[in-house]
């Protein structure tokens, strides 16, 4: 599991493209993202869970999202990727 | 004339994006707009300033508010915000995320404007009503 905090904007976001793919990369096939403690995050963020997502799937992995963050919602929903990744509203869900 | 009018000027480097985004949030909050608005609004000057984000972070983006009766209009101004990708054109994985963040801020404020003044030098107008 990823837990990620604060803002994620294009300052922020190579940082969690990079931890992604040191955990993907470590062998993990099933990587959860914990994005509650995210207040704003834009486009280039997004960019970074795509990048994610497509490399887990060249593994034949899954991502999964833990998000109630109004901000956050609204971009994933704006974009469509709240229908790209699997959304869950609690860690407990997202593992279950 | 705009009866307020407030102005921020930082280097076009990614780490200010989020000092120009808190400065339009707290334009946005001061207006009255509610906080779904000043969030939109968050988003749409973190889109705008991203799209102007340098690498060598050379130049600056500009961003102003301007609060004219009901309506609070927002322009963010930069040396490299390109125009948006036109169909006949192959998208880097930059231009690609440029043209991501264009379609987001649209969404936003669907009469958004986003002007260029040759291949690079560009601006992004949006407005938002304010009730009451």
């Amino acid at each position: 599991m990823l837990e990620v905090n604060g803002e994620v904007d294009i300052y922020t976001a190579p940082k969690l493209r990079e931890k992604l793919v040191e955990l993907i990369d470590a062998g993990n096939d099933r990587v959860v993202v914990d994005l509650e403690g995210v207040g704003f995050m834009d486009s280039t963020g997004l960019g970074s869970l795509v990048a994610g997502l497509k490399r887990i799937r060249e593994k034949d992995g899954e991502l999964a999202i833990v998000c109630t963050s109004g901000p956050v919602l609204k971009v994933l929903g704006i974009t469509g990727l709240d229908r790209v990744f699997p959304v869950h509203d609690s860690v407990g869900s997202a593992l279950g | 004339m705009a009866e307020e009018r407030f102005s921020l000027r930082v280097p076009a480097a990614a780490a200010y994006v989020g000092t120009a985004r808190i400065f339009g949030g707290a334009i946005a909050r001061q207006a009255g707009l509610s906080e779904d608005d000043v969030d939109d609004v968050k988003l749409a000057i973190s889109e705008a300033c991203a799209a102007g984000v340098r690498e060598d972070g050379d130049g600056t983006i500009g961003v102003v508010g301007e609060r004219d009766g009901a309506i609070l209009a927002f322009e963010i101004v930069g040396e490299d915000i390109p125009p948006p990708l036109s169909d006949d054109l192959v998208a880097t994985p930059e231009s690609f995320r440029r043209s991501v963040g264009y379609d987001v801020i649209r969404s936003l404020f669907p009469d958004a404007a986003i002007l260029s003044e040759g291949d690079r030098s560009g601006r992004i107008r949006f407005a938002v009503p304010i009730d009451g």
